[in-house]
């Protein structure tokens, strides 16, 4: 937030400093000023979904110069800035790209999001996650161009989450802290017929994640066997490091005029170690031990690996103007293997007897272990220039084949879900499409089969359809209408018995555009989303076989319109969304945008901004909010 | 197999059976005339394009294919609009004659852009792509050549949501009408975050990381573990298995309105065969307690202690 709130002070800085030293003028466009938030209802849901807050916001900026440094020693070609959203926006960007012909490209991009969470039932948090990535290449459009580049991740905050011990659910607040750090070398070539890139990486993550009680959170309502179950202190730390060197490489080549060869590998190997502490004190029971007990002191150490690389080769053949025949195979392996040695203390164990026997150890070295293979072949054919038509066909076949071995602390604990499992997908993917004097016209067709599920949401068959047509004026006489429609489908079934699968989805969407007048846009659109979806499970409680029902069906419309009768500007737009079946809301929106340019000489204007979004969920009122959003905004373009 | 591969076979010979046929497309310029070309290659005398179409040749200055190549606030040399219009010595002797010079539109415009972007990798295919060039989406569908918008990037057309809404409108209203959805279009999340426009189909298509992994994890790097105890459900990075990423009615984008629903609908191991243990009985669904999985499951993604994934 710091960050963010610094960046949008300082951008606009450097842009004023930068248009000072400049002996001509620096093109920019700068939109910064105030937001003001109200928020009645569910406050914790309107950040849940929205959280966009009182204060400075730089809304967007953007410079873009070929001027600095000046003559022919300058250091930029080109130099470019644009950030977006910094400051009370939960998320915001900014991007940096500097280039100078044949001797280096630098790209920088930032982001940062502010996430929250706080629904009924479910953990809360507050995050923030800021990614920073970093490319330089050197020589660009040389036959040789080395690059390096950085990325910085980290995401942190408070949460609050529960904990089950002792015969009781605990109330724990959160801190963790999660961080990466990346470095990549490589080089690109283009070479004679080849081309490509090679690239070595090494890759480090670091989380801790400490939890300890929270006020109040260790008290219970109900005792159990006349005895109190209460947690004076709970605490449990989480350390967990990865390194994850790898791999990367893929080349092109032309042979001729008509084929080209593509090769891609890629490899990596991550290695995950742990160290984890938990200490409790109090009064608690367990049923599995047959004990009442005072304390725990647990203890972990865990380490996990995961090999990952996949490499594929392509070739794709121009067999007459405009038709192309493909065909490629690909390869995907990724194994994971993991253990951790867990001792596990109860202190100051008493039997239901009341019999005050010894301290319970419990050491157990837990494995497990996956592997998953998968061979993916393709092969088809498209010609996208049979005048008006383009047709495109395509076969697939992917055999999959996942390995998972059952842990040793899984033999212990009922539940183990060990086996192999084998599947195999065949895909006939189909498009076509007709477009004339503006009118368009596509449908893409596409069947999925295959033999066997291993999860048992996985179908045997699945079929998908989609429908666009759209017309767009081409002629003076008509360049003022735009109108598209699009419908979707997609079918899923598992016949076999004991699952049951038969899942459906449908969505279907209109949208019209006219500008009847140059500065003048009207927009609206329609669209509905169906989902209806049943598969067969076993209710834990009683073992009872039951289809598990899911629908939805929701409707929108939008609507819009846009105005630009200078100095004057105008953009209102309103949604509104209702939702019915599982989950049934209303959620309206309404967005108007007011600008006015000052006169030209300012290079100034003005914006005002409302946003208002009302929710409504039809089960559970207490989850409704209104939140309204006033922002006062001025625009600079020097 | 068989069967498909017959059909392959067929909609090939077919294919190019009507190819030779098909009207060709107007030929883009032979000879493009290299970027670097400056105004004192100009003959001298030939008037500029500018003259006429200072609209677009002044701001063309300061698109991506036009910067550097002309003072501020002047337009282009003739030759920086001869890369992609051809040789125009023709067009301005027939005093602005439309039909002698090369307007690059649609599918043939799109092949004048492909004379310097083909590009191929191992995920990109200008000619077997997703958005293969064809007449109905070719490069001028979404890049705008004489953009000069500095703020558009790519030299695209429109926003890039809006650009995408066009075609692909039920997603887009997904993102814009659903109350948990990712932030597309607002501060530099766009499709392309997780897509890539230019890829091939299925799997493909996705803007994956450096290392191969869903685009996904690209963002919530603290999901990709490894653990020890994995949840099989994203071994293959395969987070839709769960989650809806283009918008969700339910909370978390999730598939389901109800956690409970979502994970016995995986852990119910009614027909054998499948991948996903029973949970013990004495979950009572109908207990609010137990509606709510992830309550005591809190390492749902994945646990370095637990194979319950409960801490």
């Amino acid at each position: 937030m710091t960050i963010c709130r610094s960046l949008a002070l300082a951008l606009p800085l450097l842009a004023f400093a930068m248009t000072a030293r400049a002996q001509d003028s620096i093109p920019y466009d700068l939109e910064v000023g105030f937001r003001i938030l109200d928020v009645s209802g569910n406050k914790e849901m309107y950040r849940t979904q929205i959280n966009e807050r009182s204060g400075l916001l730089l809304q967007s900026f953007t410079l873009l110069t070929t001027d600095l440094g000046g003559g022919s020693s300058k250091l930029f070609d080109r130099f470019r800035v644009d950030a977006a959203d910094l400051g009370a926006g939960p998320a915001g960007s900014l991007r940096i790209q500097a280039d100078k012909a044949d001797l280096y490209r630098f790209r920088l991009g930032y982001r940062h999001v502010n996430a929250f969470s706080s629904l009924p039932g479910q953990h809360t948090y507050e995050r923030t996650r800021d990614a920073l990535d970093a490319d330089l290449d050197l020589l660009p459009n040389g036959s040789v161009t080395p690059f390096i580049g950085v990325s910085l991740h980290r995401l942190s905050g408070p949460g609050t989450t529960t904990y089950t011990l002792g015969g009781d659910e605990f109330r724990l607040s959160q801190n963790l802290k999660e961080s990466e750090q990346e470095v990549r070398l490589g080089t690109g070539f283009n070479i004679g017929f080849l081309s490509g890139s090679a690239t070595q990486g090494w890759r480090r993550t670091r989380s801790s994640d400490r939890l300890t009680l929270t006020d109040g959170g260790g008290n219970s309502a109900d005792p159990l066997f006349g005895r109190p179950i209460l947690a004076s202190e709970l605490t449990r730390e989480d350390r967990a490091s990865v390194n994850t060197p790898f791999t990367s490489l893929f080349v092109t080549g032309q042979v001729g005029k008509r084929v080209r060869l593509v090769g891609d590998f890629v490899r990596f190997a991550a290695d995950s170690s742990g160290d984890l502490t938990e200490a409790a004190a109090g009064s608690f029971v367990s049923f599995a031990l047959s004990r009442f007990f005072n304390g725990l002191s647990d203890t972990a150490s865990s380490s996990a690996k995961n090999t990952t690389w996949r490499g594929g080769g392509r070739v794709e053949v121009a067999l007459t103007e405009g038709i192309v025949a493909f065909a490629g195979v690909q390869k995907d392996h990724r194994d994971l293997e993991g253990s951790a040695l867990i001792d596990t203390l109860f202190l100051q164990t008493l039997t239901f007897g009341g019999i005050d026997p010894r301290d319970v150890q419990v050491i157990l070295n837990a494995k497990s272990s996956m592997a998953r293979n998968e061979d993916a072949a393709n092969a088809g054919a498209s010609a996208r220039a049979l005048g008006p038509f383009a047709v495109r066909v395509e076969f697939r076949e992917a055999k999959q084949k996942l390995t998972v071995a059952p842990d040793l602390s899984q033999i212990v604990v009922p539940g183990s879900q060990g086996g192999n499992f084998e599947r195999r997908v065949k895909t006939l993917d189909t498009n076509a499409s007709f477009t004339k004097s503006g009118f368009t016209l596509g449908a893409a067709v596409r069947h999925d089969q295959a033999d066997r599920p291993i999860f048992r949401t996985d179908f045997r068959n699945r079929d998908r359809l989609r429908l666009r047509a759209a017309l767009k004026g081409t002629t003076s006489a008509t360049k003022w209408i735009r109108v598209g429609v699009t419908a979707e489908e997609t079918k899923q079934k598992n016949d076999q018995p004991g699952i049951e699968l038969d899942g459906k989805v449908r969505q279907t969407s209109a949208d019209v555009e006219v500008t009847p007048h140059e500065g003048v846009a009207f927009r609206a659109s329609l669209s509905r989303f169906r989902a209806d979806n049943s598969i067969l499970i076993r209710r834990p409680e009683n073992f009872n076989t039951e289809p598990s029902l899911y629908a939805e069906d929701g409707r929108s419309h939008e609507g819009g319109v846009a105005l630009s009768l200078a100095p004057l500007s105008f953009d209102v737009s309103a949604a509104r969304f209702i939702n019915r079946g599982a989950n049934p809301f209303d959620l309206h929106r309404v967005r108007a945008r007011v600008g006015f340019d000052l006169p030209a000489r300012t290079k100034t204007g003005l914006i005002v901004e409302c946003e208002k979004d009302e929710y409504r969920e039809r089960n559970a009122g207490d989850a409704d909010f209104n939140a309204t959003r006033f922002g006062l905004f001025i625009r600079y373009r020097p | 197999m068989r069967s498909h591969t017959t059909l392959l076979a067929g909609v090939w010979l077919a294919l190019t059976s009507i190819s030779s046929r098909a009207q060709q497309p107007p030929a883009p310029p032979a000879t493009p005339v290299p970027a670097t070309a400056t105004a004192a290659a100009e003959p001298e005398a030939l008037p500029s394009c500018g003259d006429c179409h200072a609209d677009q040749a002044t701001p063309f200055a300061a698109n991506a294919h036009g910067h550097g190549k002309a003072p501020k606030g002047e337009a282009v040399p003739n030759a920086v609009c001869e890369v992609c219009h051809g040789d125009g010595t023709a067009h301005i002797e027939a005093g602005g004659d439309k039909s002698s010079i090369f307007t690059p539109r649609g599918l043939a415009g799109a092949e004048s852009c492909l004379s310097c972007h083909d590009v191929i990798t191992d995920r990109i295919s200008r000619h077997a792509g997703v958005h293969a060039n064809s007449a109905s989406v070719n490069c001028l569908t979404c890049h705008s050549m004489h953009k000069g918008e500095p703020r558009a990037p790519h030299l695209l057309a429109k926003k890039e949501l809006a650009l995408c809404a066009t075609c692909h409108g039920t997603q887009a209203a997904s993102f814009r009408n659903k109350p948990y959805a990712h932030r597309v279009g607002r501060a530099g999340m766009e499709c392309s975050s997780c897509h890539e426009p230019h890829g091939r189909p299925g799997r493909e298509s996705l803007a994956r990381t450096r290392l191969g992994e869903t685009p996904c994890l690209g963002c919530h790097f603290e999901k990709r573990g490894p653990y020890v105890f994995q949840h099989a459900a994203g071994v293959d990075g395969d987070c839709l298995t769960c989650h809806e990423a283009h918008g969700s009615s339910n909370p978390k984008m999730l598939k389901r309105a109800t956690v409970a629903q979502l994970c016995t609908e995986c852990h119910s191991p009614i027909a054998a065969g499948t991948l996903g243990s029973q949970p013990p009985s004495f979950h009572n669904l109908s207990l609010p307690r137990y509606q709510n999985c992830t309550t005591c499951h809190v390492a749902v993604h994945g646990s370095n202690r637990d194979p319950q994934l409960l801490r």
